[in-house]
């Protein structure tokens, strides 16, 4: 009977080594540890990009990772060197192997593909987010009046918003988190905007809210404080934040702005969406001006 | 009336949150529905939308917070458990069934009365489990194999201080008051136990008692190295101490290849020390007399045909039992054995089958799928056929010295690790049996083709039909085919019908292996004469 090994196609090179940890959720698309010391180790399948203290693991692309691994929640986790350890009967190696590399540069990737144009189904006011469930409604109405402080330079209003947001919303991402997630992307890749002015206060601030979410969504907080980001949400930030002070692009455009974002919009059911909100609004994107798509080539 | 249902420390997407949520709406009597993390900002929220009770105020931000507003208390209930069953149905996404678990503990939080923990990890992760079941106070059934003989001599220990049983490692099979573990058969319940060290040895046993009207109260595995000297035969006296103190068992049949001569004096010491009359079935080891309570048989249709009469079934050609309980459970099924079952291709003369062997071809070929059977062909033929060569034969001078192709009179045990590595067990997957079916029926010397097809649970669903077009082959080319059928009509591939199917493409069928075995030789010399 062969053990259940697996390797990894991608291992963030912050990855804590060693460390001891439990497996606190496991889903389809990532299973999460935490360390003894209370941070955040993500597996992740291969459609994922990578990310901050991740691992994307060389797994059969389409497949739930909770159905493909025989993992459960308070496994003990456990790395040293090349060699994760999760539970009793399954081992991540966590070096290249010539299949990994390969599998990593295929066109499994999905962000090696080009799939046109994709809608980005925001609300331009606050009547439009009616529409949405009330916590995530109430997020979007928090982060408008966020950005309107953020670019009025009122940093004591501008935090009094951002504090209210954390751990609000649905999911294992709140969407409060994810717009804050985007908000201090949109800080690190456009110095002069609205986001960065107040980024400095929200960085000072921000690890001592994390407490007021969940575990996982802290984690993510705090890398975003660190300045560690999702490839997805670097590359969205970054695309978008081209050419600034000058919009990248409106609802007026006839160009959509174009970035890997497929993959960013279809993280979970509404996380993607929020961080691009909050680059927007990170950004000084007003949401009437908006784009309705964006490119995913 | 309103709700509030807290799950600690629950991470879930929203995706999945929101398809609870949504489920969970579309209730009786549900007016609003909110699976959320207890988030100071998300309990605020769901005050405000007048969701939020006292319990889920004392919810923490990595807690997960369901509440509803419903018509009813009961309604409200409902709704509490349609999404705890949403919540457990995830625990179990990848898999069949609602009583799927992902670890010991979960399997146990769902069934708390279990008593047997099944085990089937890697043999290097398996000491860990196994003693962990153990310490829960549950039997241990060890599927896995390549388990270093010190964690199984560890676990037997824990076992035997516990109290509990530890069969395996590599055990395949079992039937524990009538339920089948592993590879088994279908059979009737009755007086008769067995313990074995011996997996289609067990198989064997069991449908021969039942196909002569008898019944089997619990057979236990033991897995292969527990008659070793390093092992001390542990699991087989717990066995025998546990059918001792049975009252349904009358009979014990014991069942292994040949044991340490210490330990099988060992086991026959707490044999003649017993209650219970005890068969012994050491097979390939030398006979010996009856023994007061003790008696010996030389081949595993013996100690079918033995145990079956000293548990009150009749001997053949008497009407009569010898004894006076019933060989079975009176209450339990009782089909009776068909008449076919008995005497098939038993009664064969090898000349004839030998006479429709093409000629120059004079070699038996055995293709077994279960080690036991193989080792007992290999036993038998010793005495029947020069030079006979194995895979698996205790003897070095008797080893094959390339599984891969034959010469002379060999048997071959295709279930050995050298044949199993990275596929699946020739009892499940016919193609390595059918490709080497191919290769013999080609080869000019092969003149009869030994085989055992078994049946039952975890067995090929038709095994006939798999082999079919091999066996066509080996007609067409002059090879007579032999096979031993282990099954009952119980079994879910039906006895009779893949019986007639062997015998439709040319194949003689015989119920027990020794039989079938003997037969083939017959063939074999027959055909050597030319």
């Amino acid at each position: 009977m062969p053990a259940n090994v697996v390797a990894a196609l991608s291992v963030d090179p912050l990855l804590p080594d060693p460390f001891d940890g439990i497996v606190v959720a496991v889903g389809d698309r990532t299973i999460s540890i935490r360390t003894a010391s209370d941070d955040l180790v993500t597996l992740a399948c291969p459609q994922l990009c990578d990310g901050p203290n991740r691992v994307r693991l060389d797994v059969p692309v389409g497949h739930s990772l909770a159905g493909l691994l025989d993992v459960a929640c308070g496994a003990p986790a456990r790395r040293h060197g090349t060699l994760l350890r999760l539970g009793h009967a399954l081992e991540i190696v966590l070096e290249g192997s010539p299949t990994a590399a390969a599998r990593s540069d295929s066109a499994t990737a999905p962000w090696n593909g080009c799939a046109g144009t994709q809608a980005l189904p925001l609300p331009r006011n606050a009547g439009e987010a009616d529409r949405w469930p009330e916590a995530r409604r109430e997020a979007f109405v928090r982060a408008l009046s966020m950005a309107q402080q953020a670019a009025a330079g009122d940093t004591e209003g501008f935090l009094e918003h951002a504090r209210s947001l954390v751990g609000l919303g649905p999911g294992l991402t709140p969407s409060g988190d994810d717009i804050l997630v985007g908000f201090l992307a949109a800080a690190r890749a456009a110095p002069e905007s609205p986001a960065a002015r107040v980024g400095e206060s929200l960085r000072r601030e921000l690890p001592c809210w994390v407490r007021r979410t969940g575990f996982v969504s802290g984690a993510y907080l705090r890398f975003a404080v660190e300045g560690r980001f999702d490839e997805g949400v670097a590359a969205a930030s970054s695309c978008l934040s081209e050419g600034f002070p000058a919009l990248p692009a409106d609802r007026d455009s006839t160009t959509p702005p174009a970035g890997r974002f497929s993959l960013l919009l279809n993280y979970g059911h509404t996380s993607g969406e929020d961080i691009v909100l909050g680059i927007l609004l990170g950004l000084g994107v007003k949401p009437e001006r908006m784009p309705w798509e964006v490119s995913t080539c | 009336m309103l709700t509030n249902f807290v799950v600690p420390n629950s991470y879930h997407d929203s995706v999945f949150l929101m398809s609870i949520a949504a489920k969970v709406k579309k209730l009786p009597g549900i007016r609003e529905v909110s699976c959320v993390m207890g988030t100071e900002e998300n309990q605020r929220i769901l005050e405000i939308a007048g969701l939020l009770a006292d319990e889920g105020r004392k919810a923490g931000p990595n807690d997960l917070l369901i509440a509803a507003i419903a018509d009813s208390d009961e309604a409200c209930r409902a709704a509490v458990r349609a999404a705890q069953e949403g919540l457990m149905r995830r625990a179990s996404s990848s898999a069949e069934g609602p009583l799927f678990s992902r670890s010991l503990q979960g399997a146990l939080e769902r069934q708390p009365d279990s008593n047997l923990a099944l085990i089937s990890l890697p043999g290097r992760y398996a000491r860990e489990q196994a003693e962990q079941a153990l310490r829960r106070g549950l039997h241990v059934f060890l599927f896995s194999d390549n388990v270093p003989v010190a964690d199984e001599i560890a676990l037997k220990k824990l076992g035997r201080e516990l109290g509990l049983l530890v069969m395996g490692p590599d055990c395949g099979t079992a039937l524990l008051s009538g339920v089948a573990v592993g590879f088994a058969n279908r059979v009737r319940r009755g007086n008769i136990g067995i313990v074995a060290a011996a997996g289609t040895g067990l198989q064997e046993v069991s449908c021969l008692v039942h196909n002569r009207g008898g019944g089997i109260s619990h057979a236990i595995g033991t897995g292969g190295r527990d008659l070793s000297e390093a092992v001390g035969g542990m699991s087989m006296l717990q066995g025998m101490e546990l059918l001792e103190n049975d009252p349904t068992t009358r009979v014990v049949v014991l069942i292994s290849k040949p044991p340490a001569p210490s330990i099988a004096e060992r086991i026959l010491d707490r044999a003649r020390a017993g209650r219970k009359r005890y068969v012994v079935g050491f097979v390939g080891a030398a006979g010996a007399p009856d023994n007061g309570n003790v008696t010996f048989a030389s081949t595993l249709s013996e100690a079918a045909e033995r145990a079956a009469v000293l548990s009150g079934v009749p001997a053949r050609g008497q009407a009569e039992p010898s004894g006076h309980a019933l060989p079975y459970e009176a209450s339990a099924e009782l089909t009776p054995p068909p008449a076919a079952l008995e005497t098939s291709g038993c009664d064969v003369d090898p000349a004839v089958l030998a006479s429709r062997v093409a000629p120059g071809r004079r070699y038996l070929r055995g293709l077994y799928s279960g080690g036991t059977l193989c080792y007992e062909a290999e036993h038998l033929l010793r005495s029947r056929l020069q030079g006979v060569r194995s895979n698996i034969s205790h003897d070095p001078k008797r080893l094959m010295a390339d599984p891969r192709r034959s010469g002379g009179h060999v048997v071959i045990d295709l279930g050995d690790d050298e044949f199993t590595v990275g596929r699946p067990h020739p009892m499940i997957d016919f193609t390595l049996r059918t490709e080497r079916l191919l290769q013999e029926s080609a080869d000019p010397e092969c003149a009869v083709i030994l085989l055992d097809v078994v049946l039952g649970y975890g067995a090929h669903p038709d095994p006939a039909g798999a082999l079919a077009p091999a066996l066509v082959e080996a007609r067409r080319l002059g090879v007579a085919v032999v096979a031993s059928l282990c099954g009952t009509d119980l079994d879910p591939q039906g006895y009779a019908a893949q019986k007639a199917a062997l015998e439709s493409f040319g194949v003689t069928v015989c119920c027990a292996n020794a039989d079938a075995v003997r037969l083939a030789a017959g063939v074999a010399v027959v055909a050597a004469r030319g």
